[in-house]
This record gives structure tokens, C-alpha cells and sequence, in this order.
């Protein structure tokens, strides 16, 4: 009850600084947008030349593309602000007031930014699906949308972990403050079918498939071509590396260094 | 020898970051990479994907592109908008006797090199494994590859500087610095040669300045330039610089008449 209140306390925060700044709200809504359809045009421009690839129809890669914006749209208003500035509090030495309060500094230091301007990106990324699927004919259930949609979750979850476990290491290496700006790039691996790591015979190449499952595995039960095997996967790996995560924020707070106190 | 020592206190700052710059340099290498990958999956042997598309070239061409975006493409805009005109450091390179614009330069060019470094050493094992690679064979046009090299880095810093002034006028710049990323992306030849592109696009891409800074001395390194194109290539970037370099002159001589340095 207390961490509802507590998240319910940072969204009226975050709702009334949306608009205080203006232009910068309209510059960031016009720069998020184009970015997030940038990985559209990337794929139109790729897929001009050839109708399918690993398995995955022309009109299903688009679609793949087309689902990174309203997915990233969601993970990037909930917590990337948030992760993406942990270097910096820990090079100030301001990761003592999240570490003091009570109440779980993970959970803290991962919701107390949102970026409202994504919800923006998210309802223009989906009327853009809307527009693809019915273009493309493209048939969905209730129960595999149901399903699309828990893995979902479990995909942002999983990019969550991923995240939160790159940027920990920033307790040791203060000046890595560009740290997220990769973790933006590395989000762009998700727009690739999961198929194009596997089999690769490199250990590093095939462990970027991580990143593309958040994805993938929902697109295709949405299209009703689940399988059993890729769900257990996903959600074996969103669990793992989310109480990974846990475990390596809290081994990594024995090493912070306070500058101020 | 003023420039010499300036050269030599940036680079020993900028050694000190060296583990930044190497998660720019990841950034960099990052989507090249997955193109890479995902064009070389679909190859079958040596067949090429469409004509002039096979996996030699496609191999090249992407390690070039990151090669050259680490050697070539500028980052001081931010710098000059943040740090010169927003916090008012400009003052001080207006009272020292060096050209901020060489003065800057001289900033940026350690950055570009222990950049440079990392993807050349990357770039080299990486072409030790995958054994598909494709460079031009003739001196002549490698050696106006290097030519074009340097005329793109130009290009690239003298188009970021003009950038960087414009945070003289506006408040909110980050905009136009993500702008112009996009359409660096699209235009410049990172996603796809330009000969791959849709018509209009491609046709767009020769119009505009983005192509001539990493895709172009790639291009020609890559051998897919005969001399006179190679030639008519260095030409477009010649231009677009000297476009560039009247743009920056006009705009640091009205952008000084507006910047105040708050106090300073």
C-alpha cells in the first residue's frame, strides 16, 4: 500500500511538469516520434529488395518494426529516465537519499522520473499498427492478443533487467554516464527477427538474441505462431535477470562511495 | 607550436575518459553490426543478395561505414551549446589569440582518433575471422579515398560547429541535433548503399550534405568509384564544405553580436 501511494504521489509529479517547459514538450514529442519510426523506415528501406527473411515475411518484419516504437514508447516512459541517470547520482554522490528512505531504493531510483511525453509516441505507434494490420490483412484472436500482451510485460520486464544490470556497474565506473545512451542503441536489436543470431557459432552474437525476444516471441503469438519452448524462454529469462538485477544492485550499494557525506 | 601544445593537453584529457569513449565507439558499431548480420544471414556463398550485394561488400561496407563514422563524424556540437554559449565559456576563446574554430578542432580531433583506434583494432579482428573484405585494389584510388576522408571530417566539423551557434538563437537545440542524426541515418548511407535505396531517396541522398561525410570516402575505398567519380565525389564534398564554411563565418559574425556571456 505504501509503494502505491508512493507511485501514485511521483505520477501527479510528473503530470504537472509535463507542460511546464513547453517548447522543449513539443521538440521532445516531434524527436521521439521520429526516432521511434525511424526503425519503420529502416526496415521498408531493407525489405525493398527482398520479400522475406529467417522466416519472417516481409509484411511480418514491418510489422516487428513497427511494434519497437508503442514498445519502447511504454519501457522508455516508465523507466529509462530513471536508469539512464543513475550514473550521474552516484557520481554526485546523491544516491544517499534513495539509499536512506524507507523504501526499496531499486524500486525508488527505477519510477521516480516518467516521461509523459512517450504516451504521446505510444498512441501514434498504435494507430500506425492499426493502419499495418488492416493493410496487410494481417488476422488476430482475442486470446493470442491476450497472450501478446503478457509477453509483453514480460519483454519489458526482461529489458528492465538488462538495463538496470548494465547500469549498476556505473557504482564502480562514475564516469560512464553514456552508458545509456548504448542501452538506447542496444534497444534497436529488438527490431531484428530473433532468428538472425541463432547459429551463429559466436557466444557474444548469439547472446544479442536477448535483446530481440523481448519482441519477437509476442509478435509471433500475436500472429498465433507461439511456441511453447520460446515462452518458457522468455519468461525463464525475464525472472532470471530481473531478481539478478536485485541481487547485483544490492551486492553493488556495498561499494558506493558517498561524495557529499 | 601553440596548435601542437593545445593538441597535446587535449589528448591527455581525453585519455583520461578513454572508457567513455569507448562506449561511443560501441554506440557507433552497434547498428552497422546488425545490418551486417542481417544481410550476411541471408547470403548463400559468394551469390549476391541483389547485383553489387554480396557478402565481401556487404562485409566491407559496414565496417567501413564504422570505421569512418568513428574517424570522420564530429560530436562538438553539444559542447559549443552546453558548455560555450549556455554556461558563457565562449568568453574565454574570444580572449585568448587562436581561432575558436581551430581552437575547437584541435579539441575534437583526439576524440576522433582514440575513436578511430578502437574500431580500427575491432574492425582488423574482425576481418581475421570473417575473411570476407573488399578494398579497392588501385594506390590511385586509395589515395583518393584518404583525400576524401579528410575533406568528410571537415565537412562533418564545420557542419557541427554551425550547428553548435545555433544555440546562440534558440533555447531548445537538442531537437535539431536529433533531427540532423535521422537524417544522417537515412541519408547518409548507414542503413543501406545509396545505390540500394528507393529511387527518391537515393536521388535525395546525392542532394544533400549528409552522403559526402562517411559514405563517400567509403565508397571509394571500397572501389566502387571509377577516378573520375572519385574525383566528382570529392568535388560534391569540396562544395558542400565551402557551403559550410560561408554558413559558419556568417552565423559566428551575427551569432557574436547576440551571445551575451552570463556572468562573465
Amino acid at each position: 500500500m505504501k509503494y502505491l501511494r508512493f507511485y501514485l504521489a511521483v505520477l501527479k509529479i510528473n503530470y504537472a511538469k509535463l507542460l511546464t517547459y513547453r517548447l522543449h514538450f513539443f521538440v521532445h514529442t516531434l524527436d521521439s516520434i521520429s526516432w521511434g519510426f525511424l526503425g519503420v523506415v529502416n526496415m521498408f528501406i531493407i525489405t525493398s529488395k527482398i520479400s522475406s527473411a529467417y522466416g519472417w515475411p516481409k509484411n511480418e518484419l514491418i510489422l516487428l518494426a513497427s511494434l519497437y516504437p508503442i514498445f519502447t514508447a511504454i519501457f522508455y516512459t516508465l523507466f529509462s529516465n530513471n536508469i539512464g541517470v543513475i550514473p550521474e547520482i552516484v557520481n554526485r554522490g546523491e544516491l544517499d537519499s534513495f539509499i536512506i528512505k524507507p523504501i526499496d531504493s531499486q524500486f525508488h531510483v527505477s519510477i521516480i522520473r516518467m516521461d509523459m511525453v512517450q504516451i504521446i509516441r505510444m498512441i501514434v505507434a498504435f494507430f500506425f499498427i492499426l493502419f499495418i494490420i488492416n493493410t496487410f490483412h494481417i488476422h488476430i484472436t482475442i486470446p493470442s492478443l491476450t497472450l501478446s500482451l503478457f509477453l509483453m510485460v514480460l519483454g519489458i520486464m526482461l529489458m528492465y533487467s538488462l538495463w538496470f544490470g548494465v547500469i549498476t556497474i556505473s557504482i564502480w565506473f562514475t564516469t560512464l554516464s553514456n552508458l545509456k545512451d548504448l542501452l538506447y542503441f542496444t534497444n534497436g536489436i529488438s527490431r531484428y527477427p530473433s532468428e538472425m543470431f541463432y547459429k551463429k557459432g559466436n557466444i557474444f552474437i548469439s547472446g544479442l538474441a536477448i535483446f530481440t525476444l523481448a519482441l519477437s516471441i509476442p509478435l509471433k503469438t500475436l500472429y498465433g505462431k507461439f511456441n511453447f519452448l520460446e515462452i518458457c524462454i522468455l519468461t525463464s529469462l525475464s525472472l532470471g535477470f530481473f531478481f539478478f538485477s536485485r541481487w547485483f544492485w544490492k551486492f553493488a550499494l556495498r561499494y558506493y562511495v558517498s561524495a557529499s557525506s | 607550436m601553440k596548435f601542437l601544445k593545445i593538441f597535446i593537453l587535449t589528448t591527455q584529457h581525453v585519455l583520461e575518459y578513454r572508457g567513455r569513449i569507448f562506449i561511443w565507439f560501441l554506440m557507433s558499431l552497434l547498428n552497422p553490426l546488425m545490418l551486417l548480420l542481417f544481410w550476411g544471414g541471408l547470403t548463400h556463398g559468394n551469390k549476391p543478395i541483389v547485383a553489387g550485394w554480396d557478402i565481401s561488400i556487404i562485409s566491407s561496407y559496414y565496417l567501413l561505414i564504422t570505421l569512418f563514422d568513428s574517424f570522420l563524424l564530429a560530436h562538438i556540437e553539444e559542447d559549443i551549446a552546453r558548455e560555450d554559449v549556455q554556461m558563457g565559456n565562449l568568453v574565454t576563446y574570444l580572449l585568448k589569440p587562436i581561432s575558436y574554430y581551430w581552437k575547437k578542432f584541435l579539441e575534437e580531433i583526439p576524440y576522433r582518433i582514440v575513436q578511430g583506434i578502437y574500431a580500427l583494432v575491432l574492425i582488423l579482428c574482425i576481418i581475421f575471422f570473417i575473411q570476407h573484405f573488399t578494398l579497392s585494389h588501385s594506390i590511385l584510388i586509395l589515395f583518393l579515398g584518404v583525400v576524401s576522408a579528410f575533406t568528410g571530417l571537415f565537412l562533418s566539423f564545420t557542419f557541427k560547429m554551425v550547428l553548435g551557434l545555433f544555440s546562440i538563437w534558440l533555447i531548445e537545440v537538442q531537437g535539431i541535433y536529433q533531427f540532423y542524426d535521422i537524417l544522417t541515418f537515412v541519408f547518409g548511407g548507414y542503413i543501406v548503399p545509396l545505390f540500394l535505396l528507393p529511387k527518391q531517396l537515393a536521388i535525395m541522398s546525392y542532394f544533400l550534405p549528409f552522403s559526402y561525410i562517411v559514405y563517400m570516402p567509403v565508397s571509394i575505398f571500397q572501389g566502387r568509384f571509377t577516378f573520375s567519380e572519385s574525383v566528382f565525389a570529392i568535388l560534391g564534398q569540396v562544395v558542400w564544405l565551402g557551403f559550410f564554411i560561408i554558413l559558419y563565418k556568417y552565423t559566428w559574425k551575427k551569432g557574436l553580436k547576440k551571445f551575451t556571456g552570463v556572468g562573465r
